[in-house]
């Protein structure tokens, strides 16, 4: 132990030869010493008092329970990255080292981090945060980006090992494969987590390359999700050029990441459905597209090819006619090159809708009439008919085949 | 366009190209040859936006901060 001496003779004979003799500095050191190498780094639970934030922005205070007190100190470059403002009453866990300040031959906890214990307190700092932003505006609608409909790179912030990059991961490689997912992994939890996610959001700011960010976890306690209702992380969200959309854990709960974020998900799997379309609804829109780009075309050269013909017969010009006839013709190729490609495509579309090639050939009578199918209308309206029962005995009918026409009376009905 | 053109091209490019031309060719404001050629663009942007989407793989890549600030991508698992 600290110092020796021959105990026997300790009451009578305090003869100061046989003592060993410290300064109040050795022996204060010699205290320090013990305590600051034989404690490791510890948590403490107790209640707040005495709490007093110096002008130099450390904080004083005792952490006491019924029985004891111990005195507490947060250098000002920690208190600034504490997940709730502290303050008398407040019950805490303070995690830290015990240190001795020599000047005052005084032992504290040299506190790292805090974090109140019990839902009450973390639902006052979440409402006050809430407040401060609102007044500053930073959860108004005109803030909010516009959320880009195909992006092509997405930044994500979560953890590397979390179910939420897994979640996110199958999603878009299931809607949206072409896209090119980026993680910055950031610590979602624990001290330092707020710093790490906010620190991540503006990194991708400085790449540069993402579109939009998905910042979030999954589930877990109020705690868990904690660094997602600090200040550092909901300026960062606000500061961010790039959209970003909040994921944390389950539907109910809002943090306020949501609210300073541009879209809010209610989980990291909402998120990737959010923010990405689906293959198969786009490769509808394709072909939707290019069946547009057809029916124009042939519209245009029907339109042409009438208006010509008329040219024929009054001037005899026969220039145009064959230009025409070269227009059908590339048209034709054209469309059939279409076929080929929708031979290639994924097998969704198929499952979904009539193939496009049936789709194209719809679009092209022509080219089913001169596979020998043939259009009959019905001569008293010019309806087409497709179902022997539109028709009766003796209706007059027309027949259109690929190459002109007839005319004729129905003599009886199959059905 | 070309083929190799259409290639350096993101799918978010392609299909925006195709809605406006579509639209465009709609309108009916160009001669017949220069619909054509529109006609045979959006064919190929067609082609290539279902290609795009057909051949894609997702790509899972982690963002890294060098010591000098610069950033680069490691592809993952």
């Amino acid at each position: 132990m600290i110092g020796t001496g021959p105990e026997d003779d300790f009451l009578v004979s305090p003869e100061p030869s046989e003592w060993r003799v410290y300064t109040v500095c050795e022996i204060t050191r010699e205290i320090k010493r013990n305590i600051e190498e034989g404690f490791a780094p510890l948590a403490v639970e107790g209640e707040i008092s005495n709490f007093k934030r110096h002008t130099s922005g450390h904080l004083y205070f005792s952490l006491k329970d019924a029985e004891a007190q111990i005195a507490c100190v947060l250098w000002r470059g920690r208190s600034q990255n504490l997940p709730f403002q502290p303050h008398d009453g407040a019950k805490v866990l303070a995690f830290g080292n015990l240190s001795v300040y020599e000047r005052q031959g005084k032992y504290q906890l040299d506190v790292m981090w805090l974090r109140p214990i019990g839902a009450g307190e973390w639902q006052l700092a979440f409402e006050a945060l809430k407040k401060k932003l609102a007044d500053e505006g930073l959860f108004d609608a005109d803030r909010k980006k516009p959320i880009p409909p195909f992006p092509s790179r997405i930044g994500v912030v979560t953890s590397e090992t979390g179910a939420a990059l897994h979640d996110i991961a199958s999603i878009i490689a299931r809607r949206a494969p072409w896209v090119q997912l980026i993680l910055r992994p950031a610590r979602v939890q624990g001290e330092g987590a707020a710093e790490d996610i906010a620190a991540a959001i503006d990194e991708f700011n400085a790449y540069g390359e993402a579109d939009v960010l998905i910042v979030g976890r999954g589930g877990g306690s109020l705690e868990d999700l904690w660094a997602f209702n600090q200040e550092t992380v909901a300026r960062a969200i606000a500061r961010s050029k790039i959209p970003v959309v909040s994921a944390v854990g389950h539907e109910v709960d809002f943090s306020i990441s949501d609210f300073t974020a541009d879209l809010r998900a209610p989980t990291p799997s909402a998120a990737a459905e959010l923010v990405v379309s689906d293959k198969a609804e786009l490769i509808e829109r394709i072909h939707l597209l290019a069946r547009r780009c057809v029916r124009h075309l042939k519209t245009r050269i029907i339109l042409q090819s009438e208006r010509v013909s008329g040219f024929q017969k009054s001037y005899g010009l026969r220039i145009p006619g064959e230009r025409l006839r070269e227009y059908r013709q590339r048209l034709d190729d054209l469309t059939r090159g279409l076929e080929t490609a929708a031979d290639l495509r994924i097998r969704e579309l198929r499952l979904k809708s009539a193939s496009v090639r049936e789709k194209l050939a719809a679009l092209n009578p022509e080219a089913v009439l001169l596979r020998g199918y043939s259009i009959t209308t019905r001569a008293r309206d010019g309806w087409i008919v497709t179902r022997s029962e539109e028709l009766q005995a003796t209706d007059a009918v027309r027949i259109r085949f690929a190459s002109g026409s007839v005319r004729g009376i129905v003599e009886s009905i199959e059905l | 366009m070309t083929p190799s053109k259409s290639k350096e091209m993101t799918f978010e490019q392609a299909y925006q190209k195709l809605e406006i031309l579509v639209e465009a060719l709609e309108r009916g404001e160009s001669t017949l040859e220069e619909s054509l050629k529109s006609f045979e663009e959006g064919m190929e942007l067609a082609k290539f936006c279902a290609q795009k989407l057909q051949d894609a793989e997702l790509r899972l890549q982690k963002l890294v901060k060098g010591e000098d600030g610069s950033f680069q991508l490691e592809l993952m698992q």
